[in-house]
This record gives C-alpha cells, sequence and structure tokens, in this order.
C-alpha cells in the first residue's frame, strides 16, 4: 500500500510540476489556455492522491498500522484542497473565454501548488515516521 | 515556445512510461493505481495534441468539483 501510494503521489508530483512549468513561461496568451487545461487534468488526479491519503487509518501512539493519516497533515491538506477548487471555480470561466483574466489563472495555479505542498510534506512525514 | 513545450510534454510522457514498466509490484497489488494513471496518462497524452474544448474544461472542472465533495466529506469535523 505505501508502494502504492508513493508511487501515485510521486506521479501526481512529477506532472503537476511539468504543467505548472509548462504553463508558468506562457503568462496569458491564448496558449496559456491549453497549458491550463494540462493542468487541470493533472489536478484531477492529485486528488485522487488526497482520496487515497484520506481515506487511511488515523496514526496512533503506538503505532498499529505502517501507514497512517497524519490529522494535521490532513487538516492542511482538506483546507488546501477546498481553496484550489474554489479558485478552479473561479477560473473555469476564463479558461472558457467567457470572462477577462484578472488573475483568477494565476491564482488557481497558487492554489494547486499548494495542495501539491501539502500532500508531498504528509507523504515525507509518514515515510519519516513508518517502520 | 511551442516546440519547447511539446518537446518537455513528450518528455514527461516518456517518464511516465517508464514509471509505469518500473512499478510491476504495484502492478500486481494496485489495480486502482494503475486505472488512476493510465486515465491520467490518457487525459494528458489527448491535452498535449488537443486544446481543450469548452465543453471539456466544463465537465473537467465538475469533476474537480465532486472530487473535492468526497474530500471534504471525509471526518469533516475532526
Amino acid at each position: 500500500m505505501k508502494t502504492i501510494v508513493n508511487v501515485l503521489v510521486a506521479c501526481c508530483t512529477l506532472m503537476l510540476a511539468t504543467a505548472c512549468a509548462l504553463l508558468s513561461p506562457l503568462n496569458l496568451d491564448p496558449g496559456a489556455r491549453e497549458a491550463a487545461g494540462i493542468t487541470l487534468q493533472t489536478y484531477a488526479v492529485l486528488q485522487q492522491a488526497v482520496l487515497v491519503y484520506g481515506y487511511l487509518p488515523d496514526c496512533t501512539t503506538p503505532p498499529v498500522v505502517h501507514i497512517c493519516r497524519q490529522h494535521q497533515a490532513w487538516r492542511r491538506l482538506q483546507t488546501a484542497e477546498r481553496a484550489a477548487t474554489q479558485a478552479i471555480a473561479a477560473a473555469a470561466p476564463v479558461l472558457n473565454a467567457t470572462e477577462i483574466d484578472t488573475g483568477q489563472i494565476v491564482a488557481a495555479l497558487g492554489a494547486i501548488e499548494t495542495v501539491r505542498e501539502a500532500l508531498a510534506e504528509a507523504q515525507s512525514s509518514w515515510n519519516r515516521a513508518a517502520p | 515556445m511551442e516546440q519547447g513545450r511539446t518537446m518537455t510534454l513528450e518528455r514527461t510522457l516518456a517518464l511516465l512510461r517508464t514509471i509505469l514498466t518500473d512499478v510491476p509490484a504495484a502492478i500486481a497489488t494496485g489495480a486502482e493505481l494503475i486505472r488512476l494513471i493510465n486515465n491520467a496518462y490518457t487525459r494528458l497524452q489527448h491535452s498535449a495534441t488537443h486544446a481543450l474544448s469548452p465543453e471539456e474544461i466544463s465537465t473537467l472542472v465538475e469533476e474537480i468539483k465532486s472530487s473535492s465533495a468526497q474530500i471534504q466529506s471525509i471526518d469533516p469535523h475532526t
């Protein structure tokens, strides 16, 4: 299970980092919409990794399972994920070219990056703690 | 810029192929994982060659909202 989640997180992180790297130098020219689409696709996968983490059993002292969900990390993830989804929803009309961009895309990318960081932190904390 | 972006995406997809080849343990124990990764891979391939239509973006945003609702429903009061 640990290997599975690690691989999933690694794949998501890889794809998201690449998608963000693709988008950042494009600013908001027409190509940005295409690149933002890639980022959204990747974020949808990243959410699955968050779900996997969320369904893990809570960590206890002493530990009874090798892989568990840390309370603080999970709260951070939930908060970051909620903010990212709200930012994405706000950016959707811009991506669909029905609204003028006033910073929604950049805000969504920043929020998505926060989720990625929170998930990576959760992953690293269990890697340190697990036997 | 376009060529550089395409090259980067190609390298990413090539790396994903390598990852999928190198995780036989995960393949044996995580059918769901492989389904998710394959799905992501297919989506990225599609995005690499097609700009998303407004309908596709709307559908994707709805999927994201749905997954978010699932995430927020896990232990909402803890």
